[in-house]
């Protein structure tokens, strides 16, 4: 059992201490760097929260794409075979495997741009609520 | 003899006044103010200002970043194309000289004019700070890259350019494949972007020089006026669209997309203005693809950046979260190539 406040808790607080009343007394010449404190804590504050949910959806859809989709992997054997699936999908893409495939190309597509939705959603949500930016 | 890094060492000061003494041909000349700029993740920049004859000139010193993006030029092969860009008549620093005896500083480096202003792309970009015009500097920057692509092969100071043997954009897909064979993690994403790019390939065409770092951050403007274009270690022989595409790329613009000029202005003066420079017509399509292939490089380059970090060789808070910029842009790269698109 950890103690209270967590990681997470402590994280919340400190950056908002930081961006209260820390950040605005930065001197110009130390202001981004503050930004970029405070920008990496944030990033650090949502993949906390958003906590293994999109590795574990990652690695269903890249297991079902190859039909492996029996006894999944948990924990560090996950990551492994995460990679694994990806070194797979990053080859067949390399080798242009799916093209006479237009099914399979498309369900590869949703694959890839779910995943790198789930990724910007932790490094930079704003990216995707810009109105230029269609879902 | 002992070399320190720090140019604001005295012993390192004394040599720099006497080399600078030399290159300048001035009776005298002494450093009266240095001071290390901030930005420059692959180079160091020195502001220095030199009482010479009376006057205190400014000037700015070169030299390597302790880790550099493989992609770069050595400071000598970058001082040879900010020559021949003056002599284009693009508006860059004034070149001064390059310096390759170690003795002076400890490595290679090179002096130029400093210029005026500011290069900050979230602030040229914003509504709030900018005073100048939007279109005419938009109209002024298309212009100066007509001139940069006027320099074209052979060329006997530039020999060190590689020519490509195969289509600019077939090379530039070979390049970061085989820069990704050799990375840690597998970067599907990425892998999708390059195979769209290589199929929809456009075929080889009249070579020119190309920057490779045309953008908004890379070019100084003081008040409303542009002062120079900065940056010319990534410059090679290259398809012109591919300067254009990466100044218009979405990824670019510092946020603000509906400039899709850099950020600053309207894509129309932005080619209104290489069109009337350079007497010829813009092909929009090649530009748009030229930026999807924006994306897959700056991608590759940010994996470069945040590698440096990873890796332990340059711990930086900026090269790590550069390093989680990929993110998005294989994002954009995806939604460029869906494959409804084909």
């Amino acid at each position: 059992m950890r103690d209270r406040p967590n990681g997470a808790d402590l994280l919340t607080i400190a950056r908002e201490t930081f961006v209260r009343e820390v950040l605005p007394t930065l001197g110009a010449d130390r202001r981004l760097a503050g930004l970029m404190v405070a920008n990496a804590m944030a990033i650090v504050g949502r993949e906390l929260a958003a906590g293994e949910a999109s590795q574990r959806r990652e690695l269903a859809a890249l297991a079902a794409f190859y039909g492996k989709t029996d006894d999944m992997p948990d924990g560090e054997t996950a990551d492994a075979a995460l990679v694994q699936l990806n070194r797979q999908l990053a080859d067949d893409l390399r080798r242009d495997a799916f093209r006479n495939e237009p099914e399979r190309q498309r369900k590869a597509y949703e694959i890839l741009i779910e995943t790198a939705r789930a990724k910007v959603a932790i490094s930079n949500p704003k990216y995707l609520s810009d109105p230029n930016v269609a879902s | 003899m002992e070399v320190t890094g720090d140019l604001r060492h005295d012993e390192t000061r004394a040599r720099l006044d006497a080399w600078l003494r030399n290159v300048l041909a001035a009776p005298s000349a002494e450093i009266v103010r240095i001071e290390k700029l901030s930005g420059g993740a692959i180079q160091e920049n020195w502001a220095l200002d030199v009482a010479c004859d009376g006057n205190v000139r400014a000037f700015v010193l070169r030299t390597d970043a302790p880790s550099g993006v493989a992609a770069s030029h050595d400071r000598s092969k970058e001082f040879a194309l900010l020559k021949a860009a003056h002599a284009a008549g693009v508006t860059v620093p004034e070149p001064v000289a390059y310096c390759d005896d170690r003795t002076v500083i400890g490595k290679p480096f090179y002096v130029m004019a400093r210029l005026k202003g500011t290069a900050g792309g979230h602030i040229l970009v914003r509504d709030d700070k900018w005073r100048g015009d939007r279109a005419q500097l938009a109209e002024r920057l298309g212009a100066e890259l007509a001139k940069i692509h006027t320099i074209r092969p052979p060329r006997p100071d530039l020999a060190f350019l590689p020519v490509p043997a195969r289509p600019p954009a077939i090379e530039a897909i070979a390049a970061y494949r085989s820069w990704l064979d050799g990375y840690r993690d597998p970067r599907p994403a990425l892998e999708w972007g390059l195979s769209w790019l290589e199929r929809h390939a456009p075929p080889a065409g009249e070579l020119v020089l190309c920057h490779r770092d045309f953008r908004t951050g890379n070019y100084m403007v003081d008040g409303d006026r542009l002062t120079g274009i900065l940056d010319w270690e990534f410059a090679g022989w290259g398809d012109p669209h591919e300067d254009i595409g990466w100044f218009c790329a979405k990824c670019w613009r510092f946020g603000a997309d509906a400039r899709e000029a850099g950020g600053i202005g309207s894509r129309h003066d932005f080619y209104r203005g290489y069109e009337r420079q350079s007497g010829r017509r813009i092909d929009d399509r090649a530009v748009r693809y030229w930026e999807v292939m924006a994306h897959a490089r700056w991608a590759v380059i940010a994996l470069q950046q945040g590698e440096r970090h990873v890796s332990g060789a340059e711990p930086s808070l900026d090269l790590a979260l550069t390093g989680r910029r990929v993110a998005e842009l294989e994002y954009e790269l995806l939604r460029m190539t869906a494959p409804e698109t084909e």
